[in-house]
């Protein structure tokens, strides 16, 4: 057995010896590295590849459904010019952002605290994990439908039990009311998704090892300073993993938005994701559509890219 | 710690009881649209749309249950959605560990830089625009109304972020451990089989578990690219009374809760590992 | 705690055998029987059937779940007993992705189904693709003349072909509540505009959530009621817009009137989908409101209504233009140009027998939500019995327009903003309706 794997370490080391002077391995075993990481790349290179070309060429053309073929006339970017100066579009975008820098740090931080109570706790955890994470569970079109129903000012259960306790006298117009009806939206992102945040979260706080702690206990720190030094530190990546994901994904919010108010009362509450599906398939518009997928696509990657480079400051620090 | 004991021990019964609360309080607040749910579901139909509302019903039926088993093919689609599920879990921490694992201990951090980027590049983009070209792709090669295109659109969704996930898992396991196996007598292989693996459990898990719930309930795809009822997932018979001119509440949540429940099982399940301590225990022994 | 690897693999395992398993064993999309014999080269349509043909299997587009749509069900098992050589298989699209199918199969993205079902909402985006195939054929004179004046119009493409065969429609009545009239000391339902609001100030009691009057703006079908009863119309002949008229304005400040000077609309109706005016109908919270005429069916039936015999309909209260005109939203079939040869003739053979008197007599009985534009339908012994207010629905079938404007997706979203804008009290019904004017008219041109 030994002698086998000898000779094998011998001719990786012997293959690798070439190309020893690499910087871009830190080990020398440059098959066995490419060999474990390209199928994965590969395969999202092939799902992703084709269309986002197709989207692009989309984007840049002028669509005329003839017949059952799509015919594309290439008009380079005056799709893009025309989008710009787009009211509607203008404002999804208000909409879309307002949504993302209001729900995200809230459920960040709600997450984040949740997970240190559940990290704290002993008995009960696994029942208060679940019931945690059933939010999540819920598919977002059956939550939607629900939410609609709670939000009903008059036969949704919230408006009900409001009045009842006396917090207020008129019903709350949730759905209705331009101010009211997008932070509506907001709690419903949020509930649905901090779960996940809370998760990923936990889980980074299992991989802290317990003599962390102990030795930060003994060199005498008090509770807040090993959370803030200890505890934040090692979480680091995973809290911007989270903030990540949370922003690709609420950047993109459709099933909320649509289903609760259609693009809301006088259109306040429509997001790029509204505008391109009704674009699309409301107005038959394919071209322009593809358009706004495609200014969503740059905006999410701009942002991804913003966050990584964070966690290569954090990392590296 | 010089502190006297009695002062620390109500410290620690206060913060307890602060835990407690904030975690109570906040999970019953946000089972309030679940318990409404279920109790819709429970509630006869006739007493859908009583007002004042109320949480508990008056006349506990399972009547929708009833119904619901016998209009959709629930049971049908409950394995379907088991079989993309494994199939999307099998697929994604398959090569997703691979990679992080190849990229955490192999690449120096420029070239993970690259490759994450990369990664993350191709989930910008939004599953809708994706929706058709998948159906073109499925018309081509023959897949469509298969689980394997289903399998395959909702593994792309995963992948980036589980090989960035694993890979931070994979990055706080010491050298040392690693270095201790090679001289061991380790191949690389080996190392991913002994040392990797274990130690990544937590992370592992719940990567897991964040794929089982989402592909679980994925609706864009399963609507766009499954037909006949043998491939349709649950998330179609989920909605197939919300999907209508009008909503029959009480057959959805009824369909709804059944749908859920094998997510919460799969998660009462496997939540048990994600505990601290692992590595500890590892650097240690 | 130790996990052994061996149990991870063991399972990861069994996973993969079943994944493989499974997936080996699932079935590719079903293979399509053709006649093998006839090819029909011309498209005149055979009244026989001969016994050489191998049986053809429709694929027929149905818009939501077949559990709401008895009627095609029981027109389907007439059609294959007229012609045991056709089998007909449902296609359940769901109502909110099928205007996406639709135009997915217009433009080659999905595999086309041979019969498809077209709502007059997504209409006008499925004729600009040019997609539908002239039947013209199948329009007899005597089949043509069983049908009303509008109808003979909605079936015409650009070119004056007709291209789409009626399924069914859906039409407005005047609905109100007897128990909740009759104890506000009211007899007799309102015959103005007027009493309406006389009505509905007297019957609304907030707190119990009792609400006089409770209209929903969720299609913009509801609004050109009210705009035709106040004596305007939508559109002119190129289709420039016409509602911001005199009595267009007097229609929208009815509505704005009604629910921020009279309140006696629920303030969240603005949002409000048609099925939520429903509901609260049904739940015997509303005392009058123009809904769709399958909330009948709804009010009687379903097992969530409250107000099972508690309810009825009248004819419409008069409005500044006196007149009986209402809209009428159609549903109609049609078949596509890609369908491919052999199937066609089936295609058309379903098309004819749908449009039939006693299909569309059947459709009405069969499902009493259902309504058919066809007035003579209405004095059938049958229809009149199992047909609750059959009298009034024919009344409205005779006087109803069918309003399907080029771009009706985007005319519809300009034109609903506008008025949820005039009922926040954001903009005057005036200034409203000009602005979508002006919106609109450049959206038509298109």
């Amino acid at each position: 057995m030994l002698r086998k794997e000898a000779n094998r370490n011998e001719i990786f080391l012997f293959a690798s010896y070439s190309i020893a002077n690499s910087s871009m391995l830190k080990r020398k075993n440059v098959f066995f590295a490419y060999v474990v990481t390209l199928p994965a790349i590969i395969f999202l290179l092939l799902v992703v590849g084709y269309p986002v070309f197709y989207l692009f060429q989309l984007a840049m053309s002028e669509a005329r459904v003839e017949a059952g073929s799509l015919n594309l006339k290439w008009v380079g970017l005056e799709n893009f010019r025309i989008l710009f100066q787009d009211q509607y579009f203008l404002e999804a975008l208000k909409h879309t952002l307002y949504i993302v820098v209001t729900s995200i740090p809230v459920s960040v931080i709600l997450a984040l605290v949740l997970a240190l109570c559940l990290d704290k706790i002993r008995r009960g955890r696994g029942i208060m994990q679940t019931a945690l994470l059933l939010p999540w569970m819920i598919a977002p079109a059956l939550g939607a439908a629900m939410w609609r129903w709670l939000y009903n000012d008059q036969f949704g259960l919230i408006d009900y039990v409001l009045r009842l306790i006396g917090v207020i006298k008129q019903p709350i117009l949730w759905l209705s009311d331009p101010n009211v009806a997008i932070n509506s939206i907001v709690i419903c992102d949020v509930w649905q998704y901090t779960p996940f945040c809370t998760i990923i979260l936990f889980a980074g706080l299992q991989n802290i090892p317990t003599d962390l702690y102990d030795a930060a206990g003994i060199d005498g720190a008090n509770a807040l300073q090993v959370f803030w030094y200890v505890t934040l530190r090692l979480l680091k990546t995973q809290i911007l993993f989270v903030l990540l994901i949370r922003t690709v994904f609420t950047l993109r919010i459709f099933d909320y938005v649509y289903t609760l108010t259609r693009g809301g009362p006088g259109r306040s509450t429509e997001v790029l994701a509204t505008y391109l599906y009704t674009t699309a398939f409301s107005f038959a518009k394919f071209d322009y559509s593809a358009t706004i997928a495609v200014i969503l696509l740059l905006i999410t990657s701009v942002v991804a890219l913003g966050y990584v480079m964070l966690f290569r400051g954090v990392t590296e620090g | 710690m010089r502190v006297p004991s009695t002062q620390w021990r109500i410290k620690a019964e206060i913060g307890k009881f602060i835990i407690w609360t904030i975690l109570v309080g906040y999970t019953f607040l946000a089972l309030v649209p679940v318990l409404w749910t279920l109790s819709t579901s429970f509630k006869p139909r006739s007493e859908t749309l009583e007002m004042p509302p109320s949480l508990i019903p008056h006349n506990f039926t399972l009547d929708n249950y009833v119904k619901v088993f016998q209009k959709t093919p629930i049971l049908l689609s409950l394995r379907n959605s088991s079989i993309i599920v494994a199939g999307t879990l099998f697929l994604c921490l398959t090569l997703g560990l691979l990679a992080a694992y190849g990229l955490s201990k192999f690449f120096n951090f420029n070239s993970q830089k690259f490759f994450l980027y990369f990664a993350l590049a191709t989930r910008a983009v939004a599953p809708a625009a994706l929706v058709v070209p998948f159906m073109i792709i499925g018309r081509r090669l023959h897949i469509l109304d298969t689980f394997l295109i289903l399998i395959l659109a909702d593994s792309y969704m995963w992948l980036p972020f589980l090989i960035w996930l694993m890979k931070g898992f994979i990055d706080v396991i010491p050298e040392e451990l690693v270095d201790a196996s090679k001289i061991d007598g380790c191949s690389n292989l080996g190392i991913l089989r002994r040392v990797i693996i274990p130690l990544s459990i937590p992370g592992l898990v719940s990567v897991a578990i964040l794929i089982f719930i989402d592909t679980w309930n994925e609706l864009l795809f399963a609507m766009a690219l499954a037909e006949s009822i043998s491939v349709k997932p649950i998330t179609t018979t989920m909605t197939y009374f919300y999907t209508d001119i009008y909503t029959v509440y009480g057959w959805m949540t009824s369909a709804g809760i059944v749908g859920v429940i094998p997510a919460v099982i799969f998660m009462l399940f496997f939540q048990r590992y994600i505990v601290k301590g692992v590595i500890a225990g590892a650097v240690k022994g | 705690m130790k996990v052994k690897p061996n149990i991870f693999v063991l399972s990861v395992s069994i996973i993969v055998v079943l994944t493989f398993v499974f997936s080996s064993c699932a079935p590719k999309a079903a293979p399509v029987a053709t006649t093998g014999t006839t090819m029909a080269e011309e498209t005149t349509l055979e009244t026989e059937t001969t016994l050489t043909e191998q049986a053809v299997v429709l694929e027929v587009d149905n818009d939501g779940t077949l559990e709401w749509d008895p009627a095609t069900v029981w027109q389907k098992e007439q059609f294959e007993k007229m012609y045991p050589n056709i089998k007909i298989n449902f296609h359940e699209t769901p109502y909110k992705v099928h205007q996406e199918t639709l135009l997915r199969m217009a433009s080659g993205a999905q595999e086309p189904y041979d019969v498809w079902q077209i709502t007059d909402e997504w209409l006008p985006s499925v004729m600009k693709t040019d997609i539908l195939m002239p039947i013209d054929q199948i329009w007899t004179e005597d089949k043509l003349a069983l049908y009303a004046d509008w109808e003979k119009k909605a079936i015409l493409d650009k070119d004056g072909n007709k291209v789409l065969v009626p399924v069914f429609g859906c039409i407005t009545v005047f609905m109100y509540n007897t128990e909740l009239l009759q104890s506000a000391g009211f007899q007799e339902p309102p015959k103005t505009w007027d009493d309406i609001v006389l009505y509905a100030q007297k019957l609304t009691k907030p707190d119990e959530n009792i609400w006089g009057f409770v209209d929903t703006e969720e299609s913009i079908n509801k609004f050109w009621h009210w705009l035709l009863q106040a004596g305007g119309k939508p559109f002119n002949e190129d289709w420039t817009a016409a509602f911001n008229s005199k009595a267009g304005v007097k229609a929208l400040e009815f509505l704005v009137d009604n629910r921020n000077k009279y309140k006696v609309v629920p303030l969240g109706a603005v949002t409000w989908m048609d099925e939520d005016q429903q509901m609260l109908f049904i739940s015997g919270k509303s005392a009058m409101c123009v809904t769709w005429a399958f909330t009948i069916d709804r009010a009687a039936n379903s097992e969530e209504s409250l107000v099972k015999d508690k309810f009825s309909v009248a004819s419409f209260p008069e409005g500044p233009g006196k007149t009986n005109a209402t809209v009428y939203e159609d549903n109609h079939y049609a078949i596509p140009k890609t369908i491919p040869k052999e199937k066609l003739d089936a295609a058309l053979k379903w098309l004819d027998y749908v449009s039939s008197y006693e299909a569309q007599v059947g459709m009405l009985v069969h499902e009493p939500g259902n309504y058919a534009p066809v007035p003579k339908a209405y004095d059938e012994p049958e229809v009149k019995e199992k047909v609750p207010f059959a009298d009034l629905l024919k009344v409205n079938v005779e006087n109803a327009q069918n309003v399907v404007p080029p771009n009706m997706g985007e005319v519809a979203t300009i034109l609903i903003a506008e008025i949820q804008q005039a009922l926040l009290g954001q903009k005057t019904a005036e200034q409203s309706l000009n602005d979508a004017a002006t919106k609109i008219n450049e959206v038509v041109k298109q």
